[in-house]
Formats: C-alpha cells, structure tokens, sequence
C-alpha cells in the first residue's frame, strides 16, 4: 500500500482519525483487491481501539486512552459513519464495533454518560440502527448495539415517541426467526425497561399503541403471537401501568379476544393468554359490559377452567386458577 | 482472521425447499435431521425444534442462534440460518458426516495420539471463543463433532454464555452434571475456563469410554465434584506422562489454576498431535461398527417432508381441539360456519346492549362514583378470597420475605414430600430470589444438558443430593437398593439409647464429619458419606443397637490382639489424638452451623410447628393476583381522590 498506511499509529486517537479516513475510503472505492485492503485496514483498526478501550488481560486500560479515543470518535462522526457502514466491514469487525459502541455507551464521567448525551442529540443514528434489521448480514450486531443504547432512557425515550417504532412490527413479521426474536427484544426492552415513562407514553397514545400491538397478538406467526401475548401480560401486570391496566380490562373486545385464544389449540398460547384473562376476572370492579360477558359464559368458563392445565405443576397458576374459578361463581 | 464470510443466506431461506433424509439423532431440544436443498444439493443439518413442547421462553432458544451467527471458525459447527413453520423451529447448519465423538466411541476408546488431535482442534475452537468473552458451558464428546475428513468441530450452542467484559462471570448453574465444573456446581461465579474442565472430562471421556463418577447417582455427582479431589489418570492404567500432566492441567478444582487455552496449546502433550486425517480410521471404525449391527434407520414422515419442502406449516393452521365454545358463537352457530369468530362477536354486542338494560345500567355520573367507591369496598373484601394454601411454603406477591432457616427447611419438605424426581418449572429455574432446587428430573442421567437455572439453592440441594447416597448410576441397576431409612419419630429412650443417641451423634459424626473433611477421592468420600448416613438413620432408628454395635467394636478390638497391640504402639507414641472430636464440635460451634444429627430433630420439630401453624384457620393466604391487583386499586383510588 501508500506511504500512509505504513505510517505506525502514534496514538489512540490517530486510530480514530485513520478510521475515519478509511471509511470514508471505502465509500468511493470499488469492489476488488483496493477495497479488500481497505477493509483489512479498517478491521486492524477497529481491532486496536477496541483492545485500548477494554485493556488486554489483567491490564486496566487507561483512563487517557478512553478519554482520547472517545472524544475523537464523537468529533469524527464515527457513532454515525459506523452504524452507516457497518454492513460494508468484515465479519470480525463487525463485533468489534459493537464492542466499541458498548463500551463508549457505558462510559460515564461523574454522572454523565458523554455517548448517551451524545447520541440524543442525533435521533438519526438511532432509527440508522434500528434499521439495521432489514439487513440480514448486520441485523444482529445492530441488533445489540440498539439493546445497549435502549438501556439509556434519553434514547429509549427517542425510540419510542418516535414515527420509526411503529417500524418495529414490521421487523418482527417479515423476518427470520433469529432477527425477529432480536427485534422482539429491542421493542420489549423499550417497552418495559423505563416503566414511568413508558406509562405516561402508553396512557397519552393508547389507540395507536395498543391498534399495532394487537396486529401482533393476531399475527399468523406463532413465535410473535406467543411472545406479544405474554409481553401483554407483563405490560398490564406492571404497577406503573395502572391506568392503562384498567382501560384494557375495560374493553369488551379484548376480553373476547383473550377468551378466545383460551380456545387455541396451543397450549402455549392459551396459557399466555390465561394470564391476561385473570387480570379481566379478578377486577374488583369489573365494567357491567365485561361483568356480562363472563356472567353469560359463567357455567362454561367453570367447566373449562376446571379442567384448563390441570396437568401443570405451577403451585401459583393453581392458586390463581381456583381463584378465578371462586370469582366467577361469585358473579 | 478470515474475511467476511459469504453466508448461503440462501439456505435459510423459508421459501426454498428442503429434502428430509434421514433422522440424526433426537435430544432433550428436539431432533437433529440430515436433510438436502432441492436447488443445489447442499447437504446440511437441520435441527428441528418444537417450541410448543417447551416451557422455556422463545428468547433463550434464540440466544443460541445468536451465539452461532456470532462466530465463524472452521472449529465451530456453521449456522446458515433458521426460520419457524407452525410451532417448529428450523435451525439449518452445517452437517457433518464423520458424526459425534460419543458416536465414535461406541466401538472403542480412542488412542492417546488421537485423543491429543481432538483436544488440539477443540482448544483451537475455544481458545477462538473464549477471546470472545464465550463461554460454551456444555463440553463433552457427544457435542464434538467430525467431518468426514476429520475436521473436529464444536456443535451445540444451547447454553452457552456471553460475558459482558473479559473480568465478568457467570453463576447460573447449566451444563451436563458428570462435566460440569466445581465452580459452576458451586455457583461460586465461573468463566471461561470451566470449559477447561470439561475438556479436560471430555478427554478422560475418550480415553475410557465413560466420564469419572459416572457409576454414581446424577445427584450425588454435585456434591462429590466440588468435594473429592480432582480425577487423574493413573500411570497404572496405561497412560502416558504427558497425557496424564495435561489432564492435570486442565482438571484443577480452583480455576485460578487452571490453563488457558492458549496455555494449553502449547503443552508438550498438544504439541506432539499430527494431522486431523489420522482421525479418519476412528470414522470408518464407527462406520463398521455400525453396519455390524444396523439400529433402526429413521425416516421422515410424509408430512414432515410437505413441512420440509414448504407446502403448507408456514402458519398455525388445522384444526385444533376446542372444548366449547363461548356464548359469543352460540347465537349463529351453524348458519356461519367457518367465519372468523370476530364477526360473530358483532352479534353479541347487540345482546350484550340489551343485558345491559337490563342490569339497570349506569346511574348518573355522581350515582357512578358512588357506586364505585362502594363496589371498591365491597370489593376488597370480596375480591380477596381467603385462599387457603395446600402448600406450607408461602409466596409473598409483592415484597420478598427474608428466608429464614426454618422456611428454608419447608421448602425443602415442601418439594421432597410432592416432587423429588420432578423437573423444575422454567418458572422456577428463573426465580432469583429464593433460589430452584436441583431435583432429580433437571439432571435426568447425568449424560444429558441441564437447562440453566439462574439462582440454584446450593442447601436445599445439598440436602436433596444425601438422599441419593448409595444410589448408583442412572444408566445401571441401582446398585444399593433399600438404603433409605424413612425415620420415624421416636419415643422416648432407655438410658441405654439416650447412651446411644450420643455416642454415635457427639462421638462417631464428629469423628465421621472431620475426616470427611479432609481431602479424598470420591470413591474414599462416598464411601464415608455411606457410613456417616448409615450412623445417622441407626442412630435415630434404634440408638441401643447403635451402642451395642460400637462397644462389640471395641470388644472386638481388644480381643484382637494384633489391632490391639498396634494400637498400643500407636496411642503410646502420641499418634492418635483424642482430642480429634472436641476441636470438630467446637469448630462447629462457631460457625453456628448445623450439621449433624442433633439438627435433624430440631429439622422435624419445625417441621411439625409449621404444619401446625399452616393448618391453623388464623393464618390464610391471599392469593397473590388478588393482592396484586387489590393494592393497584387502592394505587388508583389515591390517584383519584388524593384527599380520601
């Protein structure tokens, strides 16, 4: 290669200058042996940056060092032009970055975290990563850059009141299984990480949240239907979701979707769905539209409950079983 | 390392279709199947899933997935993808055809020097994932795997681990019992190098056929890993000194000294390896072997092939078994058959409008209110049914109890009584506080993967695992049968017994106790172990027996004159201490530790108060749902009316 490339990197902050440099390389150069030498050079990169921000063996890596390759990284855009261009790396270096992005993410001087702050200020890296999913070759790496940066609230919050969340089905349905999982996570982990917030997001955009969240209980997709029903569970059994808890067991139309999937012949899926069904029963107040509903179906939901999972040997679903069934005699 | 790898994206692809050959071999995660692509003939392996047969949350089976995308190392089996038809999840990887080196042994053990070329490549593949913080967490022959050629390659990802940083650890306890770490048993908190450990077992798998313990009980193998000394090859047995050094090297019970892979690469005992081809006679040994004696060849069912080449099975479909229908079909049952349910479900809102009415409906808003805060009154009286709980152990809903060593002590009783060789719920396995207990059916033989469990309860299971004292290998006839002394509450004893009871609890525990201590091999442990319980139930049962039985010792022993007179010798010079029981007895003290026979009755008179105090009409239990939700309502009220 050039005279440039033979230069010994002087510091960790050259690294990143260099980095950049290279990227900016391999976006106008051609598919062939120059791009493949570029691409070595970004891995061998990458490779060094990352070993200067985790330390190699028991050494500690230095304070100096993190701090230098840290800014460089925030000046060079490259929490931008990383994301962007993933996809174009090797395989290594793929992981590499998203070493190099945790890393950076967890970084925190006193109470500030510098990389979160940073990032909050460029919503446009995170709905990049995101993105990644439609990508086969990169969707998991961008997978797990997106689930660190959603540990963050800053950026959580950025994901979630954004246009791009309701993005996220469409990750989920048309994908593999793999990716979707992946996917599924980052929305559950939005979802559930930030409970205040989220409950104040979910109670201002109830319709729009819970009209896309019922596509996926109603998916044809098993995995999905299976996973969004027992998040759906989770999601109104949490304390700080209260109010939206008592909207949802409010509707007549959710009940009877959660009869239903009582009936569905997977035992997975009824099962998820027995744990929404309680939270309608056990509401000391029940609405008179879903009070009616059960009382209509009173003598076949006791035949069914009676004999619903009997063969399970969950001591709590037993208790909460007989329970219902004491509940529903009651009505 | 290598460049990017062009994955056959193509494979994985649901759209394309697959031939089922023949089955490979089914595990406690579904079934292996050779199978072929229509399009380009690729041979690969297709693992076969069944998520709706396991408890376990979708998101672990995924991580495996993540796992194998994640690496890319000619020592690793390849992942081309994965898809999900119906309930079954298709995971498509590379097939290799040498098969398992489980499979190889079957004929025979292998030679050192081939042993030597397994553990290269493999400590090549690890020394791969362990610079990447992985650990594997289920080494062991049957997950190693051979081409045809003789390329040794890691297979089976099911529970591996990602550490976060090269200093974190993992404490869950996963792996398969007879090749887990002392650490990992322990959950004294593990990384990498437990995978050493198993290696090193793997190694001793290969060269004897078996792993070491594997003649005792699954659940007595936890207790004896972390206790007995580490196993060894011995120069006796035929085996040479490096072989034997390396085995030392990688079977150390404290992990700090153990070697790295990449140590490890460099013993003299790796580095005299040859070529993985000289591998390839162990193939063709199995392939003999088996036309020899040909099992059962399993083929796919036609259905399975309509699944595989991608005609219908892509979504849920079929007709399942519905027990009844809800009111909301009955009304146009027969006229709208096949319709979805919604559209029936239009035809009871107008029902429902009219029951409503009929209710009497809502009153004013004021009236509404009133009728709220009424009905919330009432409610949390009537909503919160006393339940009485079957089980003496009580689950608080909302904030965790301390455990106390009595509630511990119940917990265990809870689960011996109801559910000894059961399997712990996935439920349960995840709980972090209280801690799963290791029973019987999580480690069925001992020679299949366990299912992590995040937080084991190491009393609990302890206690669980002196039950199996004396109870052989799974995969044999029990070898001692009988040993279990189910112990009766006893009345009240002679002087003779009361002689008895302290003799063996004061006087032969302790003694018993403090050479158990001291380091012995697990034949030597057992064998105390055996003893000690022995005592223990004797002591219990029939204390007068227990006293005839040592004053006929020391009869016997005073009227051998050969034991007799060596003792003499002995005590003369100073060699037998007597004070051996009264330093144990005070060690114990101090550590406020329970061990021996004395506890066993405090155990059941707990045991018996708790019983007692559950039975009891004054303590009931609420179900946790209803406090759950109960005190959410309260939550909500206060929201509602701050002032109230």
């Amino acid at each position: 290669m050039n005279f440039f490339n033979r230069q010994k990197t002087r510091s960790p902050g050259d690294a990143v200058k260099s980095l950049r440099e290279n990227i900016v390389r391999l976006d106008q150069s051609v598919a062939g042996e120059g791009r493949k030498r570029i691409n070595e050079e970004i891995s061998r990169l990458l490779a060094s940056v990352k070993s200067s921000l985790s330390g190699e063996g028991d050494v500690e890596p230095s304070p100096d060092a993190v701090a230098q390759i840290a800014n460089e990284v925030y000046a060079q855009d490259l929490l931008s032009l990383m994301i962007i261009h993933l996809g174009k790396f090797d395989f290594e270096a793929r992981k590499d970055v998203c070493h190099i992005y945790n890393m950076l993410l967890r970084r925190q001087l006193g109470t500030r975290s510098p990389t979160v702050d940073t990032i909050a200020t460029r919503p446009d890296i995170i709905f990049n990563t995101l993105k990644g999913y439609s990508n086969p070759d990169i969707a998991l790496n961008t997978g797990m850059i997106l689930k660190e940066m959603l540990r963050y609230e800053p950026l959580a919050r950025i994901m979630l009141y954004s246009e791009q969340f309701y993005t996220f089905p469409n990750y989920i349905e048309n994908t593999t299984f793999g990716i979707s999982c992946d996917a599924f996570g980052c929305m559950k982990e939005t979802l559930t990480r930030h409970k205040p917030m989220v409950a104040q997001y979910l109670d201002a955009n109830y319709d729009r949240f819970f009209n896309m969240y019922t596509t996926l209980i109603l998916s044809a997709n098993y995995v999905t239907k299976r996973q969004s029903l027992k998040l759906l569970g989770e999601i109104l059994l949490d304390r700080a979701n209260y109010s939206i808890m008592t909207r949802y067991i409010s509707s007549e139309a959710n009940l009877k979707m959660m009869m239903n999937f009582l009936r569905d012949k997977s035992r997975n899926i009824q099962f998820e769905a027995f744990h929404v069904f309680k939270v309608f029963v056990a509401n000391p107040n029940k609405p008179p539209q879903i009070a009616s509903i059960l009382r209509r179906n009173k003598e076949k939901l006791l035949v069914f409950l009676k004999e619903f999972h009997n063969d399970k040997d969950d001591e709590q679903f037993n208790d909460e079983k007989q329970f219902l069934i004491a509940q529903i005699q009651q009505i | 390392m290598p460049l990017s790898p062009s994955r056959p994206a193509q494979l994985a692809d649901p759209a394309v279709a697959y031939t089922l050959l023949e089955k490979l071999g089914t595990g406690s995660f579904g079934t292996v199947w050779k199978a072929s692509h229509n399009e380009t003939k690729q041979i690969v392996a297709i693992k076969m899933i069944d998520l709706e047969s396991s408890d376990d949350d979708i998101s672990e089976i995924q991580a495996e997935i993540a796992h194998l995308s994640s690496c890319w190392s000619d020592h690793v089996t390849k992942y081309y993808g994965s898809f999900v038809r119906g309930a079954r999840l298709w995971i498509v990887m590379e097939y290799l055809a040498g098969g398992s080196c489980l499979d190889l042994l079957k004929p025979g053990v292998f030679a050192e020097a081939q042993i030597a070329i397994v553990c290269r490549e493999l400590l090549i593949g690890l020394e791969y994932l362990h610079s990447e913080g992985k650990i594997h967490r289920d080494i062991k022959a049957a997950n190693v795997l051979l081409s045809d050629t003789g390329d040794v390659k890691l297979a089976d990802f099911g529970v591996a681990a990602q550490l976060s940083s090269h200093k974190s650890q993992r404490h869950t306890f996963v792996g398969t019992p007879f090749w887990m770490a002392p650490e990992v048993i322990r959950q004294a908190g593990y990384d990498v190098r437990a995978d050493i450990w198993s290696l090193g077992i793997t190694a001793i798998e290969m060269a004897k056929g078996e792993p070491p313990l594997s003649e005792y009980h699954p659940m007595r193998v936890l207790f004896l890993i972390p206790k007995a000394k580490a196993p060894r090859l011995e120069a006796n047995e035929g085996f040479s000194q490096d072989f034997m050094d390396f085995i030392g090297a990688c079977l150390q019970k404290d992990p700090q000294d153990r070697a790295t892979a990449k140590d490890l690469l460099q013993h003299r005992f790796i580095r005299s390896a040859r070529r993985t081809t000289d591998l390839i006679p162990l193939i063709n040994r199995y392939r003999a072997f088996r036309a020899r004696s040909p099992g059962k060849a399993s083929t796919p069912s036609k259905t399975l092939n309509k699944l595989a080449a991608g005609l219908g099975g892509l979504t849920l479909n079929g007709n399942g078994t519905m027990k009844s229908e809800w009111n909301f079909d009955e009304t146009v049952r027969g006229t709208m058959k096949g319709v979805p349910v919604q559209l029936d479900l239009e035809q009871m809102d107008e029902d429902e409008e009219w029951d409503l009415q009929a209710d009497g409906g809502w009153g004013s808003v004021r009236e509404r209110e009133e009728l709220l805060r009424a009905a919330t009154i009432n409610g949390s009286e009537l909503s919160l049914p006393m339940l009485e709980r079957s089980s003496p152990n009580p689950t608080p809903p909302l904030s965790s109890s301390p455990q106390t060593p009595s509630s511990d002590m119940m917990h265990l009783k809870s689960s011996t009584s109801s559910n000894v060789s059961g399997k712990s719920t996935w439920k349960e396995r995840q709980d972090k506080t209280r801690g799963t207990l290791v029973k019987e059916g999580d480690l069925g033989d001992g020679f299949s993967t366990v299912r992590p469990m995040k937080k084991v309860d190491t009393i609990g299971s302890q206690r669980l695992s002196n039950e199996y004292i004396g109870t052989g290998s799974v995969r044999k006839p029990p070898a001692a049968a009988g040993l279990e002394s189910p112990i009766k509450p006893k009345s009240a004893f002679s002087p003779r017994g009361r002689a008895g009871q302290a003799l063996v609890e004061e006087v032969v525990m302790g003694v018993l106790d403090s050479t158990a201590a001291e380091d012995h091999d697990a034949l030597t442990l057992e064998a105390l172990n055996l003893l000690r319980k022995g005592f223990a139930d004797l002591g219990s049962q029939n204390p007068e027996i227990a006293y005839q039985l040592v004053m006929d010792i020391l009869g016997g022993i005073r009227g051998n004159d050969v034991v007799h007179g060596h003792i003499r010798n002995m005590s003369m010079a100073g060699v037998i201490p007597s004070a051996k029981i009264t330093t144990h007895l005070s060690n114990d003290e101090g550590n406020g530790g329970k061990k021996s026979t004395p506890s066993s009755n405090d155990v059941r008179g707990g045991m018996k108060k708790g019983i007692g105090e559950t039975g009891d009409d004054l303590i009931r239990e609420r179900s946790p749902i209803a406090d759950l939700l109960y005190l959410r309502w309260i939550d909500g009220l206060r929201l509602k009316w701050p002032g109230s």
